[in-house]
């Protein structure tokens, strides 16, 4: 119980400057890797487009792209060089648990 | 979620803090929170997290728990109070689809006001609190509403830009990007 407490934190670098369509990184708790955990890229919203969708009723927007912690907890995201700005959060089971940076 | 004499209310929703996750009660009024944000709801054992229900028909509730505590049971209080109001944008005009809503020891749902800048907040408790507006352009306004107020009005605020440039740490050379400039508000 106590590590899932623990705040998981992405270490983030732009894969390539010229599209910023890749994103790679590691998850580390403690200084160390975690292995097996899920990251997902989804679109930012700002305040005003959150409370509109929430005032609807809608879902959360679907993420753009995800991807599994490997050994040493790296991990590489893919997005389309297109896909309007977006935030990176580790997911667990049944949805969004962390949220550590903006892209 | 149950009402008076432990009818469960199906429909209502329960939200973490002030923006955290919404969900909707089940036909039998149960609901369940298994994918809490860490640290957008800084869950620790042993804290008390706040929740705000609210339900058609029904005031608006402050309800508490604790992460991986026992199963909590909300009762809610019929109420036919809201709180009307008229939100203008910085000219003065009415500022249509601008997002409002009663913030205080629970917040209630985001409103949407009319073409004319016209909203309703139904539920609101007769408790001193604040309202909180949006503008789809940026602006915001938020203003004391004392308890049992049933009308206001507000004028959003012009949104503020901020406008620089990215540069590396090193050398201070600008960072290529496929957008001209940066800009936000």
């Amino acid at each position: 119980m106590r590590s899932r407490l623990l705040l998981p934190t992405l270490v983030l670098t732009l894969g390539s400057m010229a599209h910023a369509a890749e994103l790679t990184g590691k998850v580390v708790s403690e200084r160390k890797g975690v292995v097996g955990a899920t990251l997902a890229a989804v679109p930012y919203e700002s305040p005003y487009a959150r409370a509109i969708r929430e005032s609807s009723g809608d879902p959360e927007p679907a993420p753009l792209a995800t991807a599994a912690t490997s050994g040493e907890g790296r991990f590489k995201l893919v997005t389309p060089p297109s896909a309007a700005p977006f935030v990176v959060r580790e997911l667990r089971r049944s949805g969004r648990e962390e949220a550590r940076c903006g892209v | 979620m149950v009402a008076a004499g432990g009818k469960p209310v199906a429909g209502a929703t329960v939200r973490v803090g002030g923006d955290g996750i919404i969900k909707t009660t089940s036909l039998e009024g149960l609901f369940r929170l298994d994918d809490l944000e860490a640290r957008r709801c800084n869950l620790i054992p042993q804290v008390t997290q706040a929740l705000s229900v609210s339900g058609a028909g029904f005031e608006l509730q402050p309800s508490s728990f604790k992460y991986s505590g026992p199963p909590i049971t909300v009762r809610l209080k019929p109420s036919a109070g809201k709180l009307v109001g008229t939100l203008k944008d910085a000219d003065g005009k009415p500022a249509g689809g601008a997002v409002v809503r009663w913030m205080g020891d629970a917040v209630t749902a985001w409103v949407r006001a009319d073409a004319l800048g016209r909203f309703e907040i139904a539920g609101v408790p007769k408790r001193q609190g604040r309202i909180q507006a949006l503008g789809r352009d940026g602006a915001s306004a938020e203003a004391a509403v004392p308890a049992g107020e049933p009308k206001v009005a507000l004028t959003l605020g012009r949104a503020a830009i901020l406008e620089g440039r990215v540069t590396q740490i090193d050398s201070g050379k600008l960072v290529p990007s496929e957008c001209p400039e940066w800009r936000t508000t």
